[in-house]
């Protein structure tokens, strides 16, 4: 039994400059219309001058996501309170490209003291713990297409060891000079399709994760609990893993939140399962078509869709047990994961753990 | 330093290894194979024969395969987005079928690792876990650490009086995890026992360390690996021979350790090595292991005399010293105040 399941999902959060209600997220057929990011609104004016775009996002996602959780003020002799894991893979590459371009232009003496914390690929995840006290294990994970859902898991797992009582879980990317040159020179060998060229994201979601025991006890609204994980490496077949994944569930998902379907080799490897699907066929759902290449952002994404898929279908149509897989990776030759999140409704109506 | 241009940097010296072009030019993808040779190392020495999908492998990087970016954008050199990313090549490597984590929790990284790999043993989810960490210098870190340095140092003095600052250096380090009756079942006497890993954030700046931070990350390694101040014979410090990082760093040693802070040898290994970053800490772990089984500590050179916070503190400086060592303590504490702090334990053979 993965140990996951013990932790439970208790806030949602989204920062997608041009979306108006976070539940929008499950009906979008087409991507959002241009909008400019305005962090201002709820993050006030205060501390942002020398931010970077990404953490930017990311914080305004953790700030709905806490509001969401209705979570509890930290306090001072609580250090075990509160951890972050943050997944981005081009937090700050345009920074890093920036301050390398200067040095070469002059030399260092060119350079802005205040560009380098965000030189470092951490500064998300420590903002992130600065404005909210979070002062328990803080994590930035870089794992490429797959580091979202790999985020999610390293959360559950931080929770279960007693790092932490919860977890704020962010998937960001931003897009800049820098990301658009680095998608382009890497589609001029493929992988993408020539007809449909990969539009980087600029994004960032949050998930509130708690020891399930924790969440009930302050009577906090779940909205589901982390249910199983795979993780296959790049170069090794995905399928199989899937497959396991989904054959031993308690519930057999009904959505399927698929992978970024740019690439024809991660098309197949889907297909391939669907044609095999035993029983109901789950609804399918692939955010890159919508929201564009989310990267190291898509897996917190899918989770935080799981959690409105799985809000809006509880206690309706008499399928009351009921979960969604997500899988996120495979862009770039980067490994893939797959993660089940589960709801399971009591006789009360509340949402409880599995 | 070689690894720049030197007429646009005041800093003159770093610790390289020195494995470019014979006419100097830099190349890419340096960092990731320092990294699988080492991880490859670290299985041969496991007597690891066969992975499978049970085997994780856990990286701990402050800047990943920056300096492949940075070549790419300022010299033009071709670059595809995989190549950013370590798990690919350590896959082709080794051939593992488990998962592969990169952690980029600046210089305090490969702890982090370390802690999280034996948190999926003990939570069931591996049976056998590679921790890696890894770190070369990036131009953009190296002038960025000038720009903010007052004087470019030309040693890095950790808890020295007139230490001046830090001097980055370069590495990979790898060991393998898994449960003691394991590896004793398949007849390995282990090199140590990892009896735990703390952490915490300071939650308070970008940049400056807070001791509180630093000592609640000790704390809670102490409260993991069930031991006392006392217990603890060696400290191999994080210090960086920064004014703030090695103030925080003895200050929190003073809070935890108490009237025991002069007990433990301290050693300072970034003097002879350099800070390599993300890899620092358990480059730290890998020593204190050799020093529990040789029964040597390694110096802290450079050094003269010791800045006030650490007064009295048993610091072994200039020469290494033979001792017997029980229980050792890595310090590891990262930008943004990202502490990791482990505990070793020696095995007796």
């Amino acid at each position: 039994m993965n140990p996951a399941a013990q932790v439970a999902i208790t806030g949602l959060g989204v920062s997608l400059p041009g979306l108006t209600n976070i539940r929008c997220l499950l009906t979008l057929q087409r991507p959002l219309p241009p909008a400019t990011f305005d962090p201002t609104a709820q993050l006030g004016r205060h501390g942002l001058r020398y931010k970077n775009k990404a953490t930017k996002l990311a914080l305004c996602a953790v700030h709905d996501a806490v509001l969401d959780a209705r979570l509890p003020a930290p306090t001072p002799d609580d250090a075990l309170a509160t951890g972050v894991v943050v997944s981005s893979n081009f937090g700050n590459v345009n920074t890093v490209c920036r301050m390398v371009e200067t040095v070469r232009r002059g030399s260092v003496e060119d350079l802005s003291p205040m560009d380098v914390p965000n030189a470092s690929s951490n500064v998300i995840a420590t903002t992130i713990a600065i404005r909210f006290d979070c002062r328990a294990v803080n994590l930035m994970l870089c794992n490429g297409a797959s580091s979202g859902l790999d985020a999610l898991y390293m959360a559950a797992n931080v929770i279960k060891a007693g790092r932490a009582r919860r977890m704020l879980v962010v998937g960001v990317e931003p897009n800049n000079e820098t990301v658009t040159r680095l998608i382009a020179t890497a589609q001029e060998e493929g992988p993408s399709r020539p007809d449909r060229p990969l539009r980087p994201a600029m994004a960032a979601a949050c998930m509130v994760l708690e020891a399930a025991d924790a969440a009930l006890e302050r009577q906090a609204s779940i909205y589901g609990a982390l249910a199983g994980y795979a993780h296959t490496p790049p170069s090794v077949e995905w399928g199989a893993s899937v497959r396991r994944l989904v054959d031993e569930a308690p519930v057999r998902p009904s959505l399927w939140l698929l992978p970024d379907q740019s690439w024809p080799q991660i098309r197949d490897v889907t297909d391939g399962l669907l044609t095999d699907w035993a029983g109901d066929r789950p609804q399918l759902l692939a955010l890159d078509c919508t929201l564009g290449h989310l990267y190291g952002a898509l897996g917190v994404f899918q989770g935080v869709v799981s959690c409105l898929w799985l809000q809006a279908r509880g206690g309706h149509s008499g399928r009351v047990d009921q979960a969604t897989l997500a899988t996120s990776g495979g862009a770039w030759g980067d490994g893939m994961a797959a993660l089940l999140i589960r709801r399971v409704v009591t006789e009360t109506g509340q949402g409880a753990p599995a | 330093m070689q690894c720049f241009d030197q007429k646009r940097f005041r800093f003159t010296r770093a610790y390289e290894i020195p494995d470019r072009e014979q006419d100097g030019r830099d190349t890419k993808g340096r960092v990731t194979r320092w990294l699988c040779r080492s991880v490859c190392q670290a299985i041969q020495e496991a007597g690891i024969t066969a992975v499978n999908g049970r085997m994780a492998l856990l990286i701990g990087t402050g800047l990943q395969e920056l300096r492949s970016l940075e070549l790419w954008w300022a010299d033009g050199l071709p670059l595809h987005i995989s190549e950013l990313h370590f798990a690919g090549a350590l896959q082709q490597a080794t051939g593992v079928q488990g998962p592969i984590f990169s952690f980029c929790n600046a210089c305090s990284a490969s702890n982090f690792a370390l802690g999280l790999g034996a948190d999926l043993i003990e939570l069931g989810e591996a049976n056998t876990v590679v921790v890696a960490g890894c770190d070369l210098i990036t131009e953009s870190m190296m002038g960025g650490m000038d720009r903010v340095t007052p004087t470019p140092p030309l040693q890095l003095q950790p808890f020295e009086r007139n230490r001046g600052g830090v001097l980055m250096g370069e590495g990979a380090v790898a060991v393998v995890l898994e449960p003691l009756t394991q590896a004793l079942g398949r007849g390995q006497i282990p090199l140590a026992l990892l009896r735990g890993v703390g952490m915490s954030c300071d939650a308070y700046h970008e940049t400056t360390p807070h001791p509180d931070g630093m000592a609640a990350s000790m704390l809670d390694t102490h409260r993991r690996a069930g031991i006392t101040p006392g217990d603890v014979d060696l400290i191999m410090i994080h210090g960086t021979g920064t004014v703030r990082n090695d103030e925080a760093e003895a200050m929190a040693i003073r809070q935890v350790f108490g009237p025991l802070a002069e007990r433990p040898l301290i050693s300072g290994l970034k003097s002879l090595i350099g800070h390599t970053s993300g890899a620092s800490g358990l480059v730290a772990a890998v020593i204190a292991m050799e020093a529990m089984r040789h029964s040597y500590v390694p110096p802290t050179i450079h050094f003269s005399e010791p800045m006030a916070e650490a007064a009295g503190m048993d610091i072994v400086v200039n020469t290494r010293r033979q001792a017997t060592i029980e229980m050792a303590q890595i310090n590891a504490f990262g930008f943004g105040g990202v502490n990791a702090v482990a505990i070793l334990e020696k095995v007796n053979r």
